[in-house]
């Protein structure tokens, strides 16, 4: 490789570097562009704070996080109808938040959001739009979590290849 | 047998290098023969192009989903069990390859090297008499040409080399073959089993014969081909070559002879007949990505397109001899389609063996021999059905709370509640002239090729059958002690079963069938169909398996006659 080749190597690799987006605590300041769904840094960033509240596990990169699978499923997988009333429920979430606390749930302090969050959760009457939001967000939080590599090897000790079969194996054998 | 230096022509052409076009292409190469293998798609080397098979779940951008907007696009596909994240590249989209639904039919299709035999499910039960004088015996379709008998050996043969795990369960309605250890039952399975034997003569509950590699033999090492890990991850492509597929199998082999000319992007136009001598002379080869036209030649012509590319292969060859189709003399080519019948489902709970769960992973379950109408005609519907049955423990992980306490429910053990049991059918369906597959010859697809027309339905004996399988089966369930039973019928269209046969139907007489009892065109000798389109009958069982043994024995056949000069 000649020098003007690293040279310009070099130029690419720091065009990168200052494209990649800041990261705060993982979350991801600049909105990425989704396909289908529209919303904001502050959205995603909320978002991304009542994954973490619904299940606090750290990741290591954004893209790896519980709210970024989220939003890639209902952005891939779910039909307009649905991804609209996901979007309208955020919308109706951060409303609830501040109608309770004066604040934006990013805001509010640990105990606060889980007090909320108990609160949809008992209540079924919050109109329908934010519930289906905070259920599939959970959900998928949750689906998120139980396939990652950490849940299935390291709790559920899962294995690719297990070569083996055991059609009456003893429960109390079994440590999970 | 010598051959000609040109470089299209060969001893031999299989159109198809799927579940029976690799038998084809195996036997011919080990034979000697220069063999030409044709496959409309794409290849599909073993190992090198399974880009699947080691993903872990958490490497799945959408965790197995398949994103609407494939799903919009492609609704029959969709519909498929095996069409999710971590094998749809081996399906065909619908979009790909039209087709003409005179009425619903799901038509799943694998255009690649290995065809459907990378992600087919990989049950395979030998056909008894019962099921081939199955149609002499209750008046309908023709008479099957050939007997379990002439079959049984090739059965072996094809066992032997594509490695089959099964007990030697003794059962005339399903006899044995040459097994590699089985895997077990499980706890509620054996129970079930023992409640039907009890209650019901002539029921069995057995572990089904799946092609797996249970304990590998010396030819299966030769294969390259190794034990199976019970991944179950099967439609992937087994790094480990753990089951049978053409790719890492028959395919392979015929490679290692030097003998084969495999070539991927073939769509086979029509086969070439030549009325002075009174045969086929070669195939005419669109290319999938030129649209170029080619020919090539061979004295032998195998047709394993699939069953029913098959039949639109034939109907498309026309000459004056055969204005209607290749061998197509009697007007039957395209009808007495038939597939299976599994539209219904069972499932219930279990509360017994709440001692025990399951350990690792098992490539089958229990399978159920037709019981129905085996020795005589006992109810007001033809023929039977036989059913899949399995039990699993149900687990789940504890998901409730929130933040810190719902992360500690999760790690917790799994909940355990009692056993999840179903089963579902898998019905003879009756082959009728009214089902059939043509041609719509105002439409072509971006090949040139007329589109199949496919008019092929249910009828009141498969109503009956549903109706039945679902009696039989809640009373074999309610007296094995299990709850709250439910029923489904699915409705789904014929062709989700994956198991279309017929339209190119073996007989003895030319006046009622196209095939002999060595799978040739009763009018064109050197053509051969040996797919499930030469299927008479269905039966109930999982046909790949025969679709294989017919393949070897049809192709020993035309080896013999070659070497005699009568081809």
């Amino acid at each position: 490789m000649n020098r003007r080749t690293v040279l310009r190597n070099f130029v690419i690799l720091s065009a990168g570097i200052a494209l990649v987006p800041s990261c705060r605590n993982g979350k991801v300041k600049r909105s990425v562009s989704w396909k289908n769904i529209r919303l904001n840094s502050d959205e995603e960033n909320m978002l991304a704070d009542l994954s973490e509240a619904i299940l606090p596990v750290k990741s290591e990169a954004p893209e790896d996080s519980a709210h970024y699978f989220a939003l890639t499923m209902v952005d891939d997988c779910y039909a307009p109808d649905d991804q609209k009333k996901f979007l309208d429920g955020l919308k109706r979430f951060e409303e609830m938040a501040r109608e309770k606390y004066g604040s934006g749930f990013v805001n509010l302090d640990a105990e606060q959001k889980l007090s909320l969050l108990r609160e949809l959760e008992s209540k079924k009457n919050e109109g329908e739009a934010v519930n289906y939001f905070y259920n599939t967000t959970r959900s998928l939080t949750l689906q998120h979590y139980m396939t990652s590599k950490h849940y299935l090897v390291n709790i559920r000790h899962w294995e690719m290849a297990p070569g083996r079969w055991n059609g009456c194996f003893p429960v109390e054998q079994k440590s999970v | 047998m010598g051959t000609r230096n040109e470089s299209n022509h060969f001893d031999a052409i299989v159109i198809g290098a799927g579940m029976s076009g690799g038998w084809a292409a195996k036997e011919f190469c080990e034979a000697g023969l220069k063999t030409l293998v044709l496959e409309r798609g794409r290849d599909v080397k073993h190992l090198k192009d399974y880009p699947t098979t080691n993903m872990m779940p958490w490497e799945f951008k959408h965790r197995g989903q398949i994103p609407r907007e494939i799903a919009e696009a492609n609704p029959v596909v969709s519909r498929c069990y095996a069409f999710r994240e971590d094998a749809m590249h081996f399906f065909v989209k619908d979009t790909e390859h039209p087709y003409v639904q005179e009425k619903p039919f799901d038509w799943i299709r694998g255009y690649q090297v290995g065809g459907k035999s990378l992600m087919w499910a990989r049950q395979t039960q030998r056909w008894s008499n019962y099921d081939f004088e199955g149609p002499a015996r209750d008046g309908f379709a023709v008479d099957w040409p050939i007997r379990y008998e002439d079959l049984a050996p090739w059965y072996s043969y094809v066992e032997k080399f594509a490695g089959i795990a099964g007990n030697r369960d003794g059962l005339d309605v399903l006899p044995d073959g040459e097994f590699l250890p089985a895997w077990d039952l499980n706890c509620v399975e054996n129970y079930f089993k023992d409640i039907v034997s009890k209650n019901y003569k002539g029921r069995h509950v057995i572990f089904g014969r799946c092609a797996h590699l249970s304990e590998p033999r010396e030819i299966h090492q030769q294969q390259g081909r190794g034990q199976c890990q019970s991944r179950v991850l099967c439609q992937r492509g087994c790094p480990f070559g753990g089951y049978f597929n053409a790719n890492s199998t028959t395919i392979a082999w015929a490679e290692r002879t030097g003998n084969m000319t495999l070539r991927p992007y073939s769509v086979v136009h029509s086969i070439i007949y030549d009325e002075e001598k009174g045969r086929a002379t070669g195939v005419r080869v669109i290319d999938a990505q030129t649209k170029q036209s080619t020919e090539y030649f061979a004295k032998v012509i195998f047709v394993n397109g699939g069953a029913l590319n098959t039949n639109l292969i034939l109907l498309n060859s026309i000459s004056r001899r055969f204005p209607a189709g290749l061998g197509n003399d009697n007007g039957l080519l395209g009808k007495y389609v038939a597939f299976h019948n599994y539209r219904a489902r069972i499932s219930a709970r279990y509360e017994g063996f709440k001692e025990f769960t399951t350990d690792g992973r098992r490539p089958t379950s229990a399978y159920i021999p037709r019981f129905r109408n085996v020795y005589r005609q006992e109810t007001d519907f033809l023929r039977g059905y036989a059913a899949g049955f399995s039990a699993s423990r149900i687990e789940w992980a504890n998901t409730s709370g929130l933040g810190e306490v719902l992360l500690q429910n999760l790690s917790s053990d799994l909940n355990r509640g009692g056993w999840s049991v179903g089963s579902h059918m898998m019905g003879e369906t009756i082959p009728k002239e009214s089902n059939t597959v043509s041609l719509d010859t105002g439409r072509k697809d971006e090949w040139g090729i007329p589109l199949l027309k496919i008019n092929i339905d249910y009828d009141d004996n498969d109503e009956k059958m549903i109706r039945d399988y679902i009696e039989q089966m809640t009373e074999m369930f309610t007296r094995a002690g299990f709850t709250d039973i439910k029923a489904t019928d699915s409705k789904q269209a014929p062709g989700l079963d994956i198991h279309e046969m017929g339209g190119v139907r073996m007989g003895r007489d030319p006046r009622t069938s196209l095939l002999n009892k060595w799978n040739q065109l009763h009018a064109c000798r050197n053509v051969f169909v040996t797919d499930g389109a030469c299927m008479t009958s269905t039966s109930t069982q999982n046909p790949s398996l025969t679709y294989m043994a017919l393949t070897a024995r049809a192709a020993h056949h035309a080896i013999d006659q070659l070497k005699k000069g009568e081809l």
